[in-house]
């Protein structure tokens, strides 16, 4: 980042210095120079000098190291510079120029272009090609030999599935948009590129299926992405917070998956996704909480015990954001609602416990939490040892020291496993957080407190919107025709139209 | 601003009313059961400490309330010989009096969410209706409605006790309630939502009567209420409950014996089903009932033995059977038709449905006509299964 600041600092200088002739010339140690001042003194670029064979030309290539491909650089480019060329050859640089024979016979190179300018080509330079200055040749002939910095296709860490394809986005913004046209030919599949960052450029693609989505969602899209000033985009996080409607709101408003069948998925359902170099996060937006409730694999399965799985995770959510407000004021505030062999043994295990019950919640919830953030920050050996050496003193000597009551401790875990159980993990955060707004609700005014804190949090999910899409959709406003695909996944027969509200120029899928 | 100050004010507005109806659950006295005594009665027996609350020299009420002894349940103390319940009584001139002596006495005051039982002396009932006695219960949204409500011949507070401390009488008392598929001496459940409404129709009724002795117990027959007074006037036996069963059709279970005219040997038959009917008539302005028992069963246990094919032991047993039931219904309805003079089983309720206007007639003194009107049975009975073994054994 540093010495990329300098260089443009430079450039500008150079700028000035250079007014007179801010183009290459033809003069080989001239052009060189610009170049050299500009690039300044950085250990990562490499340039050669060399003579094209039997002409004494001389010529320059400039490369970076590491970014660019040496192997091509060595075996094709300077092997096919240096050959000597034939009298043929000769003829033929006398019909079309050096520059023009270079590119059409020598330089077996799919990516070339003309540069004149010294700034441009050393950005381009910058960016991982090469740049070949060759003497009495006025322009800078720019090759693109960047071979990026990758990892092979890899199946997604952080949404792994038993039944689905095994493969996972990259870093790579060219993989990621690969994978994507491979997902199934589709001439319709279009890419819309956009550079963000002040600072430092990076690629990011707007991908969405003409003919299906609307055209108003993707410049809206293309709108937001296109105010966004920053010096430098690290994630995808990044922009998703950056475009999002509500910053306030707990809910993430756009979706984050590393899976290409997700992603093709939403964007046949008439979404729009966002990808960006150097994440193999990509975002789907518009998004409605059901979608976060679901997983690709509801759609692989069959309709039957998707449903269920479906149903599970529901109930999972509600656990998640009730279960321990729901103990609270049960055993608080309602002592009579509790059937009276339960109430008993829980009156029993909390017999000697020294603290009110929300304390007591609190306590174990934010100890689970410790847990869980040290669990993930922990390198990978010790991770789940610590874990389990957590999960059991917590568990175990909490109650047998009488800190705690058995109960709690079957509450808290089932809550914290629940709150797993979502397939996104974001929505499984948000819920987590929203849980403990309930535990203090319900800590003040039992049930009372909890169904007041759900008309809060209700009314809150009634007015989020995700680029103009209700996010509780199906639900509010209703619509029956979607309701296949909420809380039940319907048979394929049934899962013949988009979603409604987000107003697709087809409604109806093809077949 | 103005949306800055509301936020405020709700916040402030849930903190500063602070948790003001919390109470823990450990905090609280778990009641699962009542008994009602006669105080006059009781005062000699209880201690000194149950009477002092009472202001006057004497308290109408003695009640004894039982709750659950928490740190005797948990998995830890389970089987330590530690009693699960305790008991605690008192005198005074009401329920709610002697509640609140409760307070005075124990850590942590009483909920009554969780109460099973409430029983009473019948000797109170006797003296006092079951209306005023049972009014607290019914005001106090506290105890539910479902709660049962029991008499007893002795002393009520002796029902809950029990001998076997892993045994809360309580619940003990409520668990035999559901037995009742297996005996049909068993009423009914009589509930407090039940009572509600018996207190206040003009009707007799039935409240199932446990015996005490030594800590354990029995439901042995029932107590009779008289509508009007809402009083207790006496008891039936278990053999007499028998014939209330058959007759409402509540008999969903339970031998009934038979024995062989010659031998006398014993025979039983089980019953399955049972449909009962009571048919009102009335003819010039009388007033006569039919009942009609239809019952399915099993000759569940037979002592004779005898060489005849299995069908004729068959319509022999059904024929003991029959006549031996005829007898129970002619022994209760003597009881509570002729000697208490009461309706208890709801002979009324049909000739309000079927006969409007001649009931309006009688309906003011109802127990009194009912006395004297005559009502035949007749009873049919089918043994449908021997068992593992033929009739002949």
């Amino acid at each position: 980042m540093k010495s990329l600041d300098k260089e443009e600092q430079k450039s500008k200088k150079n700028g000035k210095e250079t007014k007179q002739s801010p183009v290459f010339t033809g003069n080989f140690e001239s052009d060189l120079k610009k170049v050299k001042d500009l690039l300044g003194e950085n250990s990562d670029i490499l340039f050669r000098k060399f003579r094209l064979n039997n002409t004494k030309l001389k010529a320059a290539l400039f490369y970076l190291d590491g970014l660019s491909d040496k192997e091509l650089i060595d075996k094709f480019l300077l092997s096919s510079l240096m050959k000597p060329f034939s009298e043929t050859d000769k003829e033929q640089i006398k019909q079309d120029g050096l520059k023009d024979f270079l590119k059409n016979n020598v330089l077996s190179i799919g990516e070339i272009k003309e540069s004149d300018e010294p700034e441009k080509a050393v950005i381009e330079i910058l960016n991982g090609s090469a740049a070949l200055i060759i003497e009495s040749v006025p322009e800078v002939l720019v090759l693109g030999i960047k071979k990026p910095k990758t990892r092979d296709l890899q199946e997604p860490i952080s949404e792994p599935l038993v039944r689905g394809p095994r493969i996972g986005f990259t870093e790579n913004i060219k993989d990621n948009t690969a994978i994507l046209r491979n997902q199934g030919q589709n001439e319709d599949l279009f890419f819309l590129k956009k550079s963000v960052g002040e600072r430092a450029k990076k690629q990011t693609v707007i991908a969405y299926i003409n003919g299906i989505a609307n055209q108003d969602l993707v410049d809206e899209i293309v709108r937001r992405i296109d105010k966004i000033k920053i010096d430098f985009l690290p994630e995808s996080g990044y922009i998703e917070q950056l475009i999002e409607d509500n910053f306030l709101s707990p809910f993430p408003q756009i979706q984050s998956t590393e899976r290409p069948d997700r992603v093709m998925g939403a964007l046949m359902e008439g979404r729009v996704a966002i990808l960006l170099d150097g994440t193999p996060y990509v975002l789907i937006a518009p998004v409605t909480l059901s979608m976060l409730l679901q997983s690709p694999e509801d759609y692989y399965e069959r309709w039957i015990p998707a449903t269920l799985v479906r149903l599970l995770r529901f109930l999972a959510a509600f656990i998640t954001l009730y279960g321990p407000s729901l103990y609270i004021s049960f055993i608080s505030f309602h002592p009579g609602l509790i059937p009276t062999k339960l109430a008993i043994s829980i009156a029993g295990s909390r017999e000697g416990v020294p603290f009110p019950t929300l304390l007591e919640a609190m306590l174990m919830e934010i100890a689970i939490e410790i847990l869980r953030e040290a669990g993930l920050r922990l390198p990978k050996p010790i991770g789940p040892a610590i874990g389990i050496v957590g999960g059991l003193i917590i568990g175990e000597a909490a109650v047998s020291a009488g800190i705690v009551s058995r109960i709690m401790v079957i509450v808290v875990a089932l809550t914290a496993i629940s709150s797993f159980a979502m397939p996104q993990y974001s929505l499984g955060t948000s819920l987590r957080i929203l849980r403990f707004i309930s535990m203090l609700a319900a800590s003040i005014y039992g049930l009372y407190g909890v169904v007041l804190f759900t008309l809060l949090f209700l009314s809150h999910l009634v007015r989020l919107y995700s680029f103009g899409v209700p996010y509780i959709s199906p639900w509010t406003p209703l619509r029956m025709k979607d309701l296949k695909d909420f809380i039940v996944r319907g048979p394929m027969f049934l899962m013949k139209s988009r979603p409604v509200l987000l107003q697709t120029k087809e409604p109806r899928r093809k077949g | 601003m103005k949306k800055a100050l509301l936020l405020l004010i709700l916040l402030i507005s849930t903190v500063l009313s602070g948790c003001w109806s919390s109470k823990e659950i450990e905090d609280l006295s778990l009641n699962v059961g009542i008994a009602i005594d006669d105080g006059d009665q009781l005062a000699e027996e209880m201690r000194h400490i149950d009477q002092v609350s009472s202001s006057q020299e004497k308290g109408d009420l003695a009640v004894t309330f039982q709750y659950i002894n928490t740190s005797a349940t948990t998995p830890d103390s389970k089987g330590g010989g530690q009693k699960q319940f305790t008991n605690v009584s008192a005198i005074g001139n009401t329920n709610h009096q002697n509640i609140r002596v409760i307070s005075l006495r124990e850590e942590n005051p009483i909920m009554f969410h969780h109460t099973k039982v409430i029983v009473v002396s019948g000797e109170l009932l006797k003296k006092i209706g079951i209306r005023e006695i049972m009014d607290f219960y019914l005001r106090d949204s506290e105890a539910r409605l479902s709660c049962l409500v029991l008499v007893s011949k002795g002393p009520a507070k002796d029902t809950l006790q029990s001998k076997d401390p892993a045994v809360i009488p309580s619940f003990r008392l409520l668990g035999i309630v559901d037995n009742a598929y297996r005996s049909s001496r068993i009423l009914n459940p009589m509930t407090l939502a039940k009572i509600q409404g018996e207190s206040y129709s003009k009707s007799s009724y039935l409240l199932q009567n446990v015996y005490t002795e030594d800590g354990e117990v029995k439901f042995s027959g029932a107590g009779i209420m008289r509508g009007k007074t809402n009083k207790l006037i006496g008891y039936i036996s278990e053999d007499d409950l028998t014939g209330i069963t058959l007759i409402t059709g509540d008999a969903k279970g339970g031998p009934i014996p038979a024995f062989e005219k010659q031998s006398g040997k014993p025979m039983v038959y089980e019953i399955e089903t049972i449909k009962s009917k009571i048919i009102p008539h009335v003819k010039r302005g009388k007033i006569s009932f039919d009942i009609k028992i239809d019952s399915e069963g099993i000759l569940s246990e037979n002592w004779k033995d005898s060489k005849e094919p299995s069908e004729k032991i068959a319509s022999e047993a059904e024929e003991l059977i029959k006549e031996e039931m005829e007898k129970t219904l002619a022994r209760t309805l003597k009881k509570t038709q002729k000697h208490y003079k009461v309706d208890v089983v709801g002979f009324d309720n049909e000739l309000r449905i079927k006969y409007p206007k001649t009931w309006n007639r009688v309906k003011d003194d109802w127990d009194a006509t009912f006395a004297e009107l005559p009502i035949k049975y007749s009873i049919k009975v089918k043994i449908i299964n021997y068992g593992n073994t033929d009739a002949r054994s």
